[in-house]
């Protein structure tokens, strides 16, 4: 006897596949874009594959922009030399659809502050200031709606830098205290 | 185990991006009229993708931005051809039909040169290259009217490669080379992707610029002759306008035509300084506001290396090899200064 889970017109459904645009309208950073600016950003994107462990991108390299990971994960490691002996540690590991590098889009030569490794066999979207900058030139429009996004991305990273700081502060006050 | 299949698949790609350049270079080099053809096709790319971007931000795609921009361009070639062509023909063929005068001129002028000097050495040294120069020109004008059919199925060849090419690189471009980085390894990835950037940008300008350097030095000599009223003012300011493309060495190469027509014409001294002096004032011109606000800015390269690049460019590729040698040796200069920034991190 077989036993039906699920009903039958479901095996027979055309299971829609996540595209790179469905990744980029989720992602905050574009969540301003109209489908049809989504296209535009779509074909200047470029989509990367890594392998189990393979390095995206090492602790003070020069940044060149962000990514997004469409499939996989990506540890965010922290490097440190002590006796040339180096120690990482991870500070984080960051699932589908979250992003890193996006500080490097507007930096001048800015350098990464933490290494990136695929913690799986990864696929990633790969957003460039060259991208960023031809976006500008060519669609100003777009060009603004992802700096606005990118702005408030910064003002928020600014101040939860600005409480962290203001806690710690207040800690060592308190440890002094007592 | 990982590490090696990770290098080994670097290695295959950087392997697979090396042969597309070298065979795409091979093939460029070697097929007759390919390599002017994409020159031409490079220059007539940087100086159309203004208005197709343009057509992009107003909500065509790049494909019919590319075609309405090809199709006004061809249109207004189409009435150049078929209005002005038959003038400027005239104005062309009343040269032509000059150019022996001219050339027995220059010999007459050479032998009279020549005599002076004679007769300043007093026998010390006999000076003779009138002979020389007379069967150099008799030899240079039949070669040139022997190989008249080839040289016009050349100029016809790359009159139409060229626009097809470029219209390619506008309409495709990006996409080709999205696809391309797609081959490049993740570890020099994100190099390849700002060297092309930069190159893109960097050869772009420097078109652009030198375009408009040539234009407006080419436009400076046609009124400065018209207003002298000396003969052929338009043909001597597009020679003037493409020789200046040559830097250091352009002007002077210009400036000859000028002189011999002057000198064989007879005209007076104050005539041929007064031409000297149009061709001063736009060169002047060109030092003076042009390549400091516009070319200097863009390419930045030592005065002597822009020399030894022509120089080399000379050696390999003639009056071709001198023009594209600045942006040849600024392009190296780039890849290098990633390249050594890549390797200083890692």
């Amino acid at each position: 006897m077989i036993i039906i889970n699920e009903p039958i017109w479901n095996k027979f459904r055309k299971i829609r596949k996540k595209t790179t645009i469905d990744i980029l309208s989720k992602n905050y950073l574009f969540q301003d874009l109209t489908s049809k600016e989504l296209k535009i950003l779509n074909a200047i994107v470029h989509e990367r594959t890594y392998v189990k462990d393979e390095v995206i991108f090492r602790q003070n390299d020069t940044g060149v922009g962000m990514y997004i990971i469409s499939k996989g994960a990506v540890d965010i490691i922290a490097e440190n030399y002590e006796d040339r002996k180096m120690e990482e540690t991870i500070i984080v590991t960051l699932n589908e659809d979250d992003f890193f590098g996006e500080l490097s889009l507007i930096e001048e030569n800015g350098k990464r502050s933490a290494t990136a490794k695929a913690t799986f066999d990864t696929s990633l979207i790969g957003f460039f200031k060259p991208n960023l900058m031809e976006i500008m030139k060519m669609n100003p429009g777009i060009g603004v709606k992802i700096t606005w996004r990118l702005c408030q991305v910064l003002g928020q990273r600014l101040k939860d830098t600005t409480d962290n700081l203001a806690n710690v502060k207040q800690q060592l006050s308190s440890q002094e205290v007592g | 185990m990982f590490i090696d299949n990770v290098k080994k698949e670097r290695y295959i790609r950087t392997i697979a991006v090396l042969i597309i350049i070298f065979i795409c270079g091979a093939v460029i080099f070697i097929v007759e009229n390919l390599l002017i053809s994409f020159i031409l096709a490079f220059v007539i790319n940087y100086l159309l993708s203004p208005f197709v971007d343009n057509l992009e931000r107003r909500g065509f795609t790049r494909l019919y931005g590319s075609i309405i921009v090809f199709s006004v361009l061809t249109f207004f070639v189409g009435i150049y051809l078929y209005y002005f062509i038959p003038n400027s023909g005239k104005h062309l063929d009343a040269f032509i039909s000059e150019i022996p005068k001219y050339g027995k001129g220059t010999i007459a002028l050479a032998k009279e040169l020549e005599a002076f000097a004679n007769n300043l050495l007093n026998g010390a040294y006999t000076v003779n290259f009138s002979e020389s120069l007379d069967s150099n020109f008799l030899e240079i004008s039949t070669e040139f009217m022997d190989n008249l059919p080839s040289h016009i199925s050349a100029a016809i060849t790359i009159l139409l490669l060229s626009p097809f090419f470029a219209f390619f690189m506008i309409a495709e471009g990006r996409f080709i080379m999205q696809k391309l980085m797609i081959l490049v390894p993740n570890n020099l990835f994100e190099m390849a992707l700002t060297l092309q950037y930069q190159i893109n940008n960097q050869v772009g300008g420097f078109i652009r610029a030198r375009l408009l350097e040539a234009g407006i030095v080419g436009f400076i000599v046609w009124i400065g002759l018209l207003i002298i009223g000396f003969p052929y003012a338009l043909l001597l300011a597009v020679i003037a306008a493409l020789t200046n493309l040559i830097p250091y060495i352009g002007p002077f190469i210009a400036i000859i035509p000028a002189v011999l027509i002057a000198l064989v014409n007879g005209s007076t001294s104050m005539e041929i300084l007064m031409v000297i002096s149009v061709y001063f004032i736009s060169q002047m011109v060109d030092v003076v506001f042009i390549v400091p606000f516009v070319v200097a800015k863009i390419v930045d390269l030592h005065a002597g290396i822009v020399v030894v690049a022509i120089i080399a460019g000379a050696q390999f590729g003639g009056i071709i090899g001198m023009i594209i040698s600045i942006p040849v040796v600024s392009i190296l200069k780039l890849t290098s200064k990633e390249i050594y920034d890549y390797y200083l991190h890692h």
